[in-house]
């Protein structure tokens, strides 16, 4: 109990009042001479101890009077234990802005509502409080690096926020909160969660977490309080939305010109049918396609949209769905497709031939570039270039996107160092097998122990014809039967392939690859790669992310003998594809077979592309654009890709708000990289190169978002009680609370009723003792 | 107190041309207002009876003997004077004097009624005695119908003091038994004390056949309690009784009190058959004799 007038609070003494003028008139008192005292006598003698209690009444409530009146003015507060007054807090705001708070109720949004509710929140702090804000949607993060003191600046920073995001992470907010809490110095701390508590988000907390929530809650010295306001009505339990679950684009590249399809899921979360709703295609805002289609309550419908694009480069694919929901934000999703006006692949021909296909690389050539060897007016996506192996040079390198070593027996020094460096930079290459291979050149310098580029060394030579003393005789077709009986040829296991490049032929309507006899190969033994010293030299002089991706190859396809036929290994920035046999029809009749044209289409343009970061991110994943400098270094002797006094371009980046911001490129090998890990917020993002080109990213998020059940009232209860926090059912009614608790409560209303009840006591009293009412 | 001022001008004018009658038959020495219980020759013809040897000559109807040849004699209802009796309570609770009661103590109340009531008598030829009493009887005149016994009256009431303790119940015997022959008693008292005893004491009077007119003497004080101040309660007649009280705590019991007490006296006087004329010393004496007198001569 404190006293805000505690001066006025002596006027309690007034009760001496009464007490004093009861013993002047008892002191002042009249006498008269009375006759008819027989009467008086009896009935002061039967009522003498009554009227002793009833004085004493009405002295007791004429004394109450100034002291209660004394303590009215006083303006006393009621307080507890523990009583905090103005002690600062240390308050964690859990804001839910995941793009189901985009929702609206009759009110507004629910973001609105949770931002107005967190500031009210924070104007009835006191002063010295810290606050730190988590934002709950998608990944857990901080809106500030540091809790701050200063709330008006907090407020600022609310008012500025825009939900959208992905799914709430309730477990991982919390632990985050708590951690935050740690770190302010408090004697009372708060985490309150600003959340429309949907039910998807919530029952992702299990019972154990929680558990284990709650002990680290109750852990603390000091105590903790989690309160949990739900913004959203569970009134309004109407959760009728339509959403555009996903956009799929075709896995394989696509050129300029080339028709592809687009493939888009609906999902409706509403209870009841969405007829005739029109969903459309836009490429780069501009409309492509639109179609009407029926989307069942609680059902999917699937739409497929043919596109093509006529310029290369980076474009957004958006399908969007009109319908009439309480959610708009799912109602379009976009994604980011690259577009390859060609694919420069040079061919290193380690054997070539006089005749038509007779060299090494020919029906690998022809299979590239169909249009343009059958002389159909259609343009290849892969343009091709053969060279000798002699003829390799830096500059051709550095104009092709994949170089093919085929049947080559060994490069120069020079040439190697030019490969290995344009591999680890980012190149794509493939190697395969042949008569012509110099094995230990091919040990020793380009396997080089597993340090080389090769993924295997070139092993035994098995097949029909492998025990031969002359491969290079038996490499007629036909003749191979004859060399050795004993010998056998094999076939690709048929299985389902996670390959990039082999996914396409899952489909059996895309060609069975086991059908294909390989007659010849090598035996490629997989073995991790060996440290050495020069090797150790060269990652130090990498960046470590570099170093760190070259791993273990990778089996992308095997043989029936359990050898395998297609190895494949990241060396540096770079990927590397071995394969056991020729690309030509001496080992293998592959190149007579239908699926050889869309086998090495496939590898090529998955190899051309696979250097490239992707550009369909989940949320929170870093947008990786990685580019050519501006210029080329002029001096031929400069080997680096960039002169190091060479200033770096600032790249900018605008994200799905349209804010702009600028990002710094740096070195990677012989490519400049822009990364931005800013994603947390679903939808596309574009980087504007120093080439002028834009770079577009669609950030994608989990579209059980668009479930917007929420927790009803006693599952809300249930919930927030098995954190062991309290669910406020409004933020004015916690703020009473909170405000009682802090200052405690003034009782001068009570007591002037007290005051005026015993006016009206004294009077009544005074009345009914002296008989004048009954 | 003077003569002039226990009957003053006032109050004999006020009361001239007034009559007191009893309402039962008394026994008196002279003809008078009053019937008496002896049958004789005055005025008012009561019946004939046969003459008897004996019989004075000069009460023979003669002319209903020339009628009828038979002797009769004409018999007369005799008027008496009346035997009044006034009962003047002194005691000290007689001494109370109101403050709106125009500076009279109801004993001064008391004697200027019995004044006036002994003059009434007096001028109408009836016979007037006193009794002045508080715990014992303190003087008794014995009536005298002669005017000059109001002078005797008179200067008895001038002398008395409110004083003593009451005790009315054994002096109502005592001068009960002094009364021998009928006549109208007039109480004037408060009539303070136990009512059970006191209506005894008056049974005694109505034993003997006095017809009783009690005239209780009331302040305004005593009968509403107006008192608001812290007062001590003193009492007249016992000096070392006194209580100090706050009067508006006592106010309700004391009116209920005064109301039993009240209404056990009228029950007691109406079963015997006694006047209670209350009168309270804020009105005049004369005025409220006056409409006593007035109400008895309706209803007689």
């Amino acid at each position: 109990m404190t006293l805000l007038n505690p001066l006025l609070a002596f006027g309690a003494i007034a009760l001496l009042v009464p007490l004093l003028i009861h013993i002047f008139n008892r002191s002042r008192f009249r006498t008269i001479e009375w006759g008819a005292m027989h009467l008086l006598e009896s009935v002061i003698s039967q009522n003498r101890r009554r009227f002793r209690i009833d004085q004493l009444i009405l002295l007791l409530i004429r004394c109450l009077i100034p002291a209660v009146l004394a303590a009215c003015l006083a303006r006393p507060v009621l307080t507890g234990t523990g009583l905090l007054g103005n002690a600062p807090v240390g308050l964690v705001l859990l804001l839910d802005n995941s793009y189901s708070m985009e929702a609206t109720d009759p009110a507004g949004t629910r973001f609105s509502a949770a931002v107005d509710s967190a500031c009210q929140l924070l104007a009835g702090l006191p002063r010295g409080s810290q606050v730190s804000v988590v934002l709950t949607g998608g990944r857990p993060t901080l809106l500030f690096d540091r809790p701050l003191t200063d709330l008006q600046a907090v407020t600022r920073r609310l008012r500025q926020l825009r939900p959208g995001f992905g799914a709430s992470d309730v477990a991982g907010s919390l632990q985050l909160g708590m951690d935050q809490l740690q770190n302010i110095p408090a004697v009372r701390r708060q985490l309150l969660v600003l959340s429309d508590l949907q039910a998807e988000d919530w029952a992702a907390l299990t019972k154990g977490s929680a558990t284990a929530l709650q002990k680290q809650l109750q852990a603390g010295t000091v105590p903790t309080e989690l309160l949990v306001l739900p913004v959203a009505s569970t009134q309004q339990q109407s959760a009728d939305n339509l959403a555009v679950e996903s956009v799929e684009l075709p896995q394989q590249p696509v050129g300029v010109g080339q028709e592809f399809f687009v493939r888009t899921r609906l999902r409706s979360y509403a209870a009841k049918d969405f007829n005739t709703t029109e969903v459309s295609l836009t490429l780069d805002g501009q409309p492509v396609s639109t179609v009407q289609t029926e989307v069942k309550a609680g059902g999917t419908a699937d739409v497929l949209f043919r596109c093509r694009s006529e310029a290369s480069g980076s474009h957004v694919v958006t399908v969007a769905v009109s319908a009439d929901d309480l959610l708009g934000t799912d109602n379009q999703r976009s994604a980011a497709l690259e577009i390859l006006n060609s694919v420069p692949v040079l061919l290193v021909d380690g054997d070539p031939g006089t005749q038509p296909l007779q060299g090494e690389t020919d029906y690998l050539s022809v299979a590239l570039t169909p249009w343009t060897f059958g002389r159909v007016p259609l343009t290849d996506l892969l343009q091709t270039q053969v060279v000798p192996a002699a003829q390799l040079t830096e500059p051709l390198l550095k104009t092709a996107r994949v170089v093919v070593l085929a049947n080559v027996p060994k490069l120069s020094d020079q040439q190697l160092e030019w490969l290995t460096s344009w591999v680890r930079d980012g190149g794509a290459l493939l190697v395969t097998a042949g008569n012509r291979l110099d094995l230990d050149w091919h040990r020793l310098k380009l396997w080089n122990e597993g340090n080389g580029l090769l993924p295997a060394v070139w092993g035994e030579l098995r097949g029909v014809g492998s025990d031969g003393a002359s491969a290079g005789a038996a490499a007629t077709p036909g003749s191979a039967a004859a060399a050795s009986p004993s010998a056998r040829s094999a076939r690709i296991v048929s299985r389902r392939s996670e390959h990039p490049a082999l996914a396409f032929f899952n489909d059996p309507s895309n060609g069975d690859l086991s059908t294909a006899e390989i007659r010849r190969w090598h035996v490629l033994t997989v073995a991790p790669p060996s440290s050495t010293a020069a090797d150790a030299v060269d990652a130090a002089e990498r960046p470590a992310d570099a170093t760190a991706s070259a791993g273990i190859p990778a089996v992308a396809a095997v043989l029936d003998t359990g050898d395998p036929l297609l190895l494949e290994r990241r060396s540096g920035d770079g990927v590397v594809l071995q394969l056991a046999t020729a690309v030509d029809a001496d080992w293998s009749d592959l190149p007579l077979r239908p699926f050889y044209v869309p086998l090495m289409q496939q590898l090529m343009t998955t190899l051309a592309v696979q250097i490239q970061p992707p550009r369909n991110l989940l949320a929170g994943a870093p947008a990786v654009a990685l580019f050519a400098p501006a210029e080329e270094p002029a001096a031929t002797a400069d080997t680096g890709p960039t002169s190091p006094t060479q200033p770096l371009p600032t790249i900018t980046l605008l994200d799905p708000l349209g804010a702009r911001s600028g990002l710094s490129a740096r070195q990677q090998g012989r490519w400049l990289l822009a990364e931005s890990t800013v994603t947390q917020r679903p939808g596309v993002y574009t980087m504007t190169l120093p080439d002028g080109l834009p770079r577009h990213f669609a950030v994608q998020t989990d579209s059980s978002e668009s479930d917007l059940r929420l927790l009803d009232p006693g599952q809300q209860q249930a919930a927030v009680e098995q954190l062991g926090g309290q669910l406020l059912k409004s933020l004015q009614e916690y703020l009473e609370t909170d405000r009682r608790r802090r200052h405690g409560q003034e009782i001068w209303p009570l007591l002037l009723a007290g005051l005026l009840g015993l006016l009206a006591l004294e009077v009544l009293l005074q009345q009914r003792f002296a008989g004048v009412v009954r | 107190m003077s003569a002039p001022q226990v009957l003053s001008a006032g109050d004999v004018s006020r009361l001239s041309g007034l009559q007191l009658l009893v309402k039962q038959v008394v026994e008196g020495f002279s003809s008078g207002l009053h019937r008496s219980p002896h049958k004789g020759f005055s005025v008012e013809f009561r019946e004939h009876r046969a003459y008897v040897p004996g019989d004075d000559i000069r009460t023979i109807d003669w002319k209903l003997f020339g009628k009828t040849d038979r002797l009769y004699i004409r018999e007369y209802e005799e008027e008496t004077n009346l035997r009044c009796t006034i009962l003047l309570d002194c005691s000290g609770s007689m001494g109370y004097r109101g403050s709106r009661a125009g500076g009279l103590s109801k004993h001064e109340f008391a004697v200027r009624c019995a004044a006036c009531l002994a003059w009434l008598m007096l001028q109408q030829q009836d016979s007037v005695g006193l009794v002045t009493f508080d715990t014992q009887i303190r003087r008794y005149i014995p009536p005298r119908a002669r005017p000059r016994h109001l002078k005797h009256v008179l200067n008895e009431l001038c002398t008395q003091q409110p004083g003593a303790e009451t005790g009315l119940a054994d002096v109502f015997h005592q001068i009960a038994s002094r009364i021998h022959r009928r006549g109208l008693v007039l109480v004037l008292s408060d009539l303070f004390g136990d009512v059970d005893q006191l209506m005894k004491a008056l049974a005694h009077f109505r034993h003997a056949r006095h017809e009783v007119v009690i005239f209780q003497i009331w302040d305004e004080d005593e009968l509403d309690f107006p008192f608001r101040q812290w007062t001590q309660f003193s009492s007249l007649e016992n000096s070392a009784q006194r209580h100090l009280v706050d009067p508006a705590q006592l106010r309700k019991a004391y009116l209920q009190k005064l109301a039993e007490y009240r209404e056990q006296l009228t029950r007691g006087c109406s079963r015997q058959r006694i006047s209670l004329v209350p009168l309270t010393t804020s009105q005049p004496c004369a005025d409220a004799l006056a409409a006593w007198l007035a109400v008895r001569r309706r209803a007689r």
